[in-house]
């Protein structure tokens, strides 16, 4: 059993012939916060995706508090992914698809969880509309607010900070600070360091 | 038995979230019922076919399993949009679930369309059809469309011509079904029915169907 709190060992990756992760190794702690870097193309959507386990690999492990990740329903549980790309159903509204969510989490009260929470990212000045109606920035938020509410002990953010303005680049900078002050692990994409505070204060880094 | 009990709450949640949409869009619906019934006119028209019960059965499997192929394209098609299915792949659920989910969604709505189709059957050619044995006919021939129907969607979901290729292998895999219910229905309009093999036959083949969604979802969600 390894110690460490998530294992990575010898992992590959590959799309047809083109192998986009080669033999990475990494052990990360709990509470770390990990930045993931490389340039577009690199594999850092498709690593995030691995530990999502929204892809599988071909060779390698990925063990999390020992467990391995495969079609592990435990794993998934604890782990929150923030994808950059807006996703959402678009017949239901903000307020629906994000309690559609906490519903298939398992919360207790998902109506009640939402309501307790919905000044987060201003979430309530547009909870009635339609995915469809929002812009870019809009969509990014509900997606936020979607993986962040929800108690997880690893969250994957992929290009978190994309389309937000600098209202809304201050309190998601200010709920990861809180998130990461709790020992919660957060892996972070980005080409832009200098968007939130906190990504100055990464321990570790995955180069791709 | 919790855990049996809270996969049936995961079932209700997401057969509920596609009701919810349903309701908003209404495209199932309207695309199941508006293209059966369009061949039911068509039909109804040529009052030589009208008088035929072998062929007024037969126009009305082809015409419901024509028209499921649309509803179901739609109704997969929805998760794959926005790529809201990523939400329910990330969550602590297993896939088998989201395989069972989407079949129950398209059976219910494949069900109701069917209900409204009859009617209309009753009022353009004067077929009673509400009969029980038809009915039980007509659920489970359409559990098996549904089924099929959704494993056939998933399977071809990455690939470009997804809507051809998928009823291209839907068709021939729910003949059976078409064959159980066209000479079963036949035999129920003439008060005739020869006993229920073939609705054996139906069930065993939805089971199969519905194992095989099962036991091959890991291979579909999975990339």
């Amino acid at each position: 059993m390894d110690k460490s709190y998530i294992t990575i060992k010898d992992l590959s990756k590959k799309f047809n012939e083109n192998k986009i992760i080669d033999n990475l190794s990494i052990e990360i702690d709990k509470g770390d916060l990990v930045k993931i870097s490389g340039r577009n193309g690199s594999g850092k959507t498709t690593f995030l995706k691995i530990l999502s386990q929204l892809y599988t690999f071909d060779e390698g492990n990925i063990f999390i508090k020992g467990q391995p990740i495969n079609k592990n329903s435990y794993l998934k549980s604890i782990i929150s992914y923030c994808s950059s790309d807006s996703i959402f159903y678009k017949d239901l509204s903000v307020k629906n698809n994000i309690i559609f969510y906490f519903n298939i989490l398992g919360e207790s009260n998902p109506k009640d969880f939402y309501e307790k929470n919905n000044n987060f990212l201003e979430i309530n000045t547009f909870e009635e509309k339609f995915p469809e109606e929002l812009s870019n920035g809009q969509k990014k938020r509900m997606n936020l607010f979607r993986t962040l509410i929800p108690s997880f002990e690893i969250y994957l953010l992929d290009e978190p900070e994309l389309g937000l303005d600098s209202d809304s680049l201050e309190i998601l900078n200010q709920k990861l600070v809180k998130i990461n002050n709790l020992e919660k692990t957060i892996f972070f994409s980005t080409h832009n360091l200098s968007s939130l505070d906190i990504y100055n204060n990464f321990k570790k880094e995955i180069l791709l | 038995m919790r855990n049996f009990l809270n996969i049936l709450q995961i079932i209700k949640i997401i057969v509920l979230k596609d009701f919810v949409e349903e309701i908003k869009s209404k495209e199932i619906l309207i695309s199941i019922i508006s293209y059966s019934t369009l061949v039911l006119v068509v039909v109804a028209t040529t009052s030589y076919i009208n008088n035929s019960i072998e062929i007024f059965s037969t126009i009305f499997w082809i015409s419901l399993s024509f028209s499921v192929i649309l509803g179901i394209n739609k109704s997969m098609s929805k998760e794959f949009e926005n790529n809201g299915l990523e939400m329910l792949l990330t969550s602590p659920i297993g896939f088998e679930i989201v395989i069972m989910s989407k079949a129950i969604t398209n059976f219910i709505l494949i069900s109701i369309s069917s209900a409204i189709i009859l009617l209309f059957n009753n009022i353009i050619l004067n077929y009673d059809l509400y009969d029980l044995e038809f009915i039980f006919l007509v659920l489970i021939v359409n559990f098996g469309f549904s089924i099929i129907g959704t494993i056939t969607y998933l399977l071809f979901s990455k690939a470009r011509g997804k809507e051809i290729l998928s009823p291209l292998l839907f068709i021939p895999l729910v003949s059976p079904l078409l064959m159980g219910g066209s000479l079963t229905s036949v035999q129920i309009m003439n008060n005739n029915l020869e006993g229920y093999a073939w609705y054996g036959l139906i069930i065993a083949y939805d089971i199969i169907f519905l194992l095989i969604g099962v036991f091959i979802s890991n291979l579909i969600f999975q990339e």
